[in-house]
């Protein structure tokens, strides 16, 4: 991983570490006058086995996934899910009623309609099946979030009290005194940057969403983050 | 790079290294300023050996320092005399050296003079009692050098030489990242100095070619190794923190074929038993390459000389580096990286970064020669400096002789010193 770091005239450490992963960026800031730069780097080093976990189990692209033996998955067929996958599926479907179908992770099923996300079954015992083998479930735009909120007790955990994590520019975490405007809180931004570039999808029309514009939302959590920025970008665009 | 200069308190801000222990940790000679303020009021006597043209760029330096007075000047050569006076004109002038040695009003001495003279310039200032500012390369042998080295440590005078890198910004910051393992484990330095132009000087009688051009004449220069090769030697041993064990090289006169004595295309690999490796080359045919010492590590590169480095995979984020470098200062109203992925296809071509946020105002002589003016008021030989500028010397002569032999050399085990190139062992951290 590279890393700098800068000592401030109080003595305080700043560690500015990054790396890639999730197909994009991650920085991350930590800033202590309790402890010294191997300790942050530990902190960090941490912080990334999560991240990377978190990617390897949800990463629908990666044919090793967990997710992605969900989407091969037999119709009808149980699967035992993990601890953490159980987590995020949980966590989506809980979103998508919030949301009112606007955050469906199944949106990029074959012939997806609002009603496709009703055919995945997560029960009690934490197992999973589909009802069609065309559901296919995508966690590309909630996984940067969730992984904010995983990390965030890794910090807590190891005393760090000053921390900024920027997951790809669109999905921030900030801990107490760091720059910028956001404080113990999350940033996230779901848009287009450019007028040529679609990547959402309107799950209640199955069309992409054009147009350069994004909206940003501040919430404690990054994963209600990426469902509330989706739902509201989306909603703009109705 | 003419003569600018940096004052210390833009040197520390740039480094962003704060408080003196940790900048002595960086760089230990930089204890040279500990009693800067103690040593306001006081004021030290030099004499300058060989006001010629590096001379005077370094007398340059020292008349604007309050702390130094020019009060004596030594040369045979008159037109150095007279640009000399030009920037010291109330400094005594001697036509021999020895007569300034002998003027007890001279506390220490510069030496700018050829090469080859040297050795027995500094060893009978050491004798008079002078602390020691030499010219590098030191010696003209790596005995001779070793005997100056002795005889500092004999007297406990001061010696200083001029390796200005030692108190350049851009080394320093360049040598912590390397040390803390910023770049991972580093493999090779790679040294470059190409320029072209037939290093000569201008003449204005054809008997003085051989005293005006000394550079080019193997009676008095070791060429382009001793003149050049010494600075981005003393690079690659301050990068891994340890002398190589053995050293070939190959030189040739290919271009200049001029009557000159001295090669003018000279080429050194420096092996390590370990296997890391630094490597020195200097073409004055050919100057598209320039000046640079690559660093490269298994994470990163640095080039000290451009005052940048490069990360191997993905580039720092300009909006942390900016928060990293200005954190102290409060000056963050918003977060500009916000916005939507950041995705590896749309990143930016790695231009690198600028180790000090900005691109260098000056090498490190003014700060040198300030340092050495410390020195000579509080008495005290800093940390490592001497030991360093031994060390850099020894590796351009050695590299000389490789050349010369066309034979591998180990490492001259007689002229070993008490002392370990300055490093840590964080540089072997891979992560």
């Amino acid at each position: 991983m590279s890393f700098l770091t800068r000592t401030m005239p109080d003595g305080t450490r700043a560690l500015y570490e990054w790396f890639g992963a999730m197909h994009t960026r991650v920085d991350i800031l930590l800033r202590s006058s309790a402890y010294d730069y191997d300790y942050l780097r530990d902190t960090v080093g941490i912080m990334r086995q999560e991240i990377c976990e978190i990617e390897k189990t949800g990463n629908r692209f990666d044919p090793t996934s967990e997710v992605s033996r969900l989407n091969a998955l037999p119709a009808g067929v149980k699967h035992t899910l993990s601890p953490r996958l159980y987590d995020i599926l949980t966590l989506c479907l809980r979103y998508n009623k919030q949301t009112e179908g606007l955050f469906d992770i199944t949106v990029q099923s074959k012939g997806h309609s609002p009603q496709t996300i009703g055919g995945i079954h997560i029960d009690s015992d934490g197992t999973y099946s589909r009802d069609s083998e065309n559901i296919v479930i995508d966690l590309s735009g909630f996984l940067k979030g969730y992984a904010l909120d995983r990390v965030r007790p890794v910090l807590e955990e190891r005393g760090i009290t000053d921390a900024l994590v920027n997951m790809g520019n669109s999905s921030i975490m900030a801990m107490g005194d760091v720059p910028g405007p956001v404080r113990n809180a999350c940033l996230t931004t779901s848009g287009n940057d450019s007028p040529d570039r679609c990547h959402i999808v309107n799950p209640l029309t199955g069309e992409m969403i054009r147009g350069k514009r994004q909206v940003q939302v501040v919430t404690n959590s990054g994963a209600e983050g990426e469902a509330e920025a989706t739902r509201r970008f989306i909603s703009c665009c109705l | 790079m003419e003569n600018a200069t940096i004052n210390r308190r833009e040197f520390l801000r740039g480094l962003g290294i704060a408080g003196a222990g940790v900048l002595a940790a960086t760089s230990p000679w930089l204890s040279a300023f500990s009693e800067v303020k103690e040593t306001a009021k006081e004021r030290c006597r030099l004499g300058i050996i060989g006001p010629g043209s590096r001379g005077q760029f370094l007398m340059n330096f020292i008349a604007t320092n309050p702390k130094a007075e020019i009060v004596a000047i030594a040369d045979i050569y008159e037109p150095s005399i007279n640009a000399a006076l030009k920037i010291a004109p109330d400094a005594k002038v001697y036509r021999d050296y020895r007569q300034l040695l002998a003027d007890k009003n001279v506390e220490a001495v510069v030496v700018a003079t050829p090469l080859n003279t040297h050795y027995g310039i500094v060893m009978d200032a050491f004798d008079a009692g002078k602390h020691v500012y030499c010219e590098k390369t030191i010696g003209y042998t790596m005995e001779q050098c070793y005997n100056m080295y002795m005889r500092h440590l004999e007297t406990g005078l001061l010696f200083f030489s001029g390796q200005q890198r030692l108190f350049d910004p851009r080394y320093i910051k360049a040598m912590d990242m390397v040390h803390k393992g910023t770049f991972g484990k580093v493999s090779a330095v790679e040294a470059y100095w190409n320029r072209n132009g037939d290093w000569r000087r201008e003449v204005p009688s054809p008997d003085l070619e051989r005293f005006i051009n000394w550079r080019l004449y193997r009676e008095s220069s070791r060429g382009l190794m001793s003149e050049l090769g010494c600075h981005q030697l003393q690079v690659g041993t301050w990068a891994l923190g340890k002398l190589p064990d053995r050293v070939m090289g190959h030189g040739g006169i290919t271009f200049w074929k001029d009557g000159r004595e001295v090669h003018d295309n000279v080429h050194c690999i420096y092996g390590y038993d370990t296997g890391e490796t630094i490597t020195y080359g200097s073409v004055i045919s050919n100057k598209f390459y320039g000046l640079e010492e690559k660093i490269m590590g298994n994470l990163g590169t640095v080039e000290p000389e451009n005052g940048k480095y490069f990360f191997e995979e993905i580039a720092p984020a300009p909006a942390f580096l900016q928060m990293l470098n200005k954190w102290e200062n409060d000056l963050f109203e918003e977060l500009p990286f916000a916005g939507t992925s950041w995705a590896p296809e749309t990143a930016n071509v790695n231009k690198g970064e600028f180790l000090l946020g900005e691109r260098p105002k000056a090498d490190g002589t003014s700060l040198l020669t300030e340092a050495f003016v410390e020195a000579v008021i509080t008495g005290k030989q800093p940390e490592r400096i001497a030991e360093e500028g031994y060390y850099a010397s020894l590796l351009c002569l050695w590299g000389f002789e490789a050349i010369e032999s066309g034979a591998i050399l180990p490492f001259p085990e007689q002229y070993k010193i008490d002392y370990a190139p300055y490093g840590t062992k964080r540089q072997d951290i891979v992560s």
